[in-house]
């Protein structure tokens, strides 16, 4: 019975485990996001609670509506000239600007937007 | 019991892999005696690489701000003796230059692309 | 017949490759102007020499707080001391440019066909320096920031010229400094133009970006980010370290060739420099 406790503790414990990786993730992916030399998407993106925000591009809300596929949000960011050669927006991934791991985090974070 | 007890570890394991892998640590252990050799001409050569595909970019006026202090970070990490990251580093150099190189190459094509088209 | 479609198709073929290489900066000019008309119906040729001030109302009125007292005028004051004070061999700056270097800028930058190169005002102080024995001034800022800014305030009002004359090395530089205006560079992938043209007017961060039309009537310029006068250059290789790209040397051909497509765009406009800039 005491095994069987610890067993469903563990159980319990192990989506917490990830879902606080999650919530981590999305808190990693908003600093990077507003971090003037990593992101930086305020200069151009009205996002969230971020100050001095710019106009160029859309305002990023309802990403889930606007991106049903996660794969296609992380190519906007990876490199937007895939998508529209003429762009003013930086790629992100192609250009080393960001990891792999940050821009995953990125769009953890965009999702809840 | 003895299953259970197995579900348990296996559990504490799998999510202690996952812990390690979100953790993102840097697992890469230090080269061994043995591949000393090796690895002191696979950098050489890298670093020829890296210094190479800078200048190159250089030429072309399409060298990026960030690479030429990284590149002297690379050196100076070499020379205090930590390879490992000073490949990492060199790595880094030498694709950000080549990238340099290609922004060239498709700036020669499609330059135009950016020129205001009236209709 | 399959002979006379062979012949008509390279006839179409060749009429494609045998458009010119080289564009009519005429045409180039007007084709800008036209792409901001419609951007921006509401302002008139002359109001791009306030750059984005004549874009936005709130900006535009601050910015003529500041020009009531303005930042630049020691560096004015200053830059016409040494203008006015003799080299060692007891010529002067004067002695080096048509007109006494007074009210001359609107028609630099210049193209020597003699020596086949730009000439732009900041280069032809430091060929005046050296040419009479002294040794060239930094550029950027500095004296000879000061020496150009006097210059600049003697032609306020002056009406941009730039000329290009027909000679196969002025269009080649002209060209080559259109290619550089609109080339993506740096880390962050972006031309002159793409803040400039493609997304001119619009709000990054706090600021407005200013449309390419006008940039150069007002340099050197006082910018509060550099709390000093600094030179149009300065400011390219700001602009080319803000997107990450290594920038060339100050006075480089490079430059002096973006330099002088970027100001024969700005001909018909009246100079106003030096100006002050957030």
């Amino acid at each position: 019975m005491k095994k069987l406790t610890r067993l469903i503790t563990a159980i319990l414990l192990f989506p917490l485990l990830l879902s606080n990786a999650y919530a981590d993730s999305i808190a990693e992916g908003k600093e990077i996001s507003f971090d003037r030399k990593k992101g930086n998407c305020l200069a151009c993106h009205v996002m969230d609670d971020g100050e001095l925000a710019g106009l160029v591009g859309p305002p990023l809300i309802m990403m889930k509506v606007r991106f049903p596929e996660r794969a296609v949000l992380r190519a906007q960011i990876w490199d937007a000239t895939e998508r529209n050669p003429a762009t003013s927006m930086p790629p992100y991934g192609k250009h080393r600007m960001l990891t792999e791991e940050e821009i995953d985090k990125v769009v953890d974070y965009l999702y809840t937007l | 019991m003895t299953r259970n007890k197995l579900q348990l570890v296996l559990l504490l394991a799998s999510s202690l892999t996952m812990l390690t892998a979100c953790l993102d640590t840097d697992l890469t252990s230090g080269s061994t005696a043995s591949n000393e050799h090796e690895h002191a001409l696979d950098i050489n050569t890298l670093i020829e690489q890296a210094e190479q595909a800078r200048a190159e970019a250089g030429r072309l006026g399409f060298e990026w701000s960030v690479t030429g202090p990284l590149l002297e970070v690379a050196h100076a990490t070499y020379k205090a003796g930590n390879h490992e990251q000073a490949t990492t580093l060199f790595q880094e150099v030498k694709l950000q230059s080549l990238l340099a190189i290609d922004q060239a190459r498709y700036a020669d094509e499609n330059w135009q692309m950016l020129v205001p088209v009236i209709d | 017949m399959k002979g006379l479609t062979c012949l008509s198709a390279m006839l179409v073929g060749s009429l494609f490759i045998s458009v010119p290489s080289f564009a009519d900066p005429q045409s180039d000019s007007d084709d800008v102007r036209a792409f901001f008309q419609k951007r921006f119906s509401n302002i008139t040729l002359e109001d791009y020499a306030d750059g984005a001030y004549a874009l936005n109302e709130n900006a535009r009125m601050q910015w003529e707080e500041i020009e009531e007292f303005p930042p630049y005028e020691d560096a004015v004051d200053e830059g016409m001391v040494l203008f006015e004070t003799p080299f060692a061999n007891g010529k002067s700056y004067a002695t080096c440019f048509p007109n006494g270097g007074i009210g001359i800028k609107q028609n630099y930058p210049k193209y020597d066909t003699e020596t086949q190169q730009v000439i732009t005002v900041e280069y032809a102080i430091n060929q005046c320096r050296t040419s009479n024995g002294e040794a060239a001034l930094p550029y950027g800022q500095g004296e000879l920031a000061y020496v150009s800014a006097y210059m600049a305030s003697t032609s306020r009002e002056n009406i941009i010229n730039v000329v290009i004359p027909d000679d196969e090395g002025a269009l080649a530089a002209y060209e080559a400094g259109k290619k550089m205006f609109y080339e993506r560079k740096g880390q962050l992938n972006m031309a002159c133009a793409t803040c400039h043209i493609s997304i001119a007017g619009g709000q990054l961060r706090a600021e407005i970006t200013s449309p390419a039309l006008g940039q150069t009537t007002h340099f050197p310029a006082f910018r509060f980010g550099w709390d000093d006068i600094g030179t149009l250059q300065k400011r390219y290789a700001g602009c080319n370290t803000q997107v990450r790209a290594k920038p060339f040397a100050l006075q480089s051909e490079e430059y002096r060739n973006l330099e002088y497509f970027h100001t024969y765009m700005a001909n018909g406009l009246p100079l106003n420099g030096p100006g002050s800039r957030k």
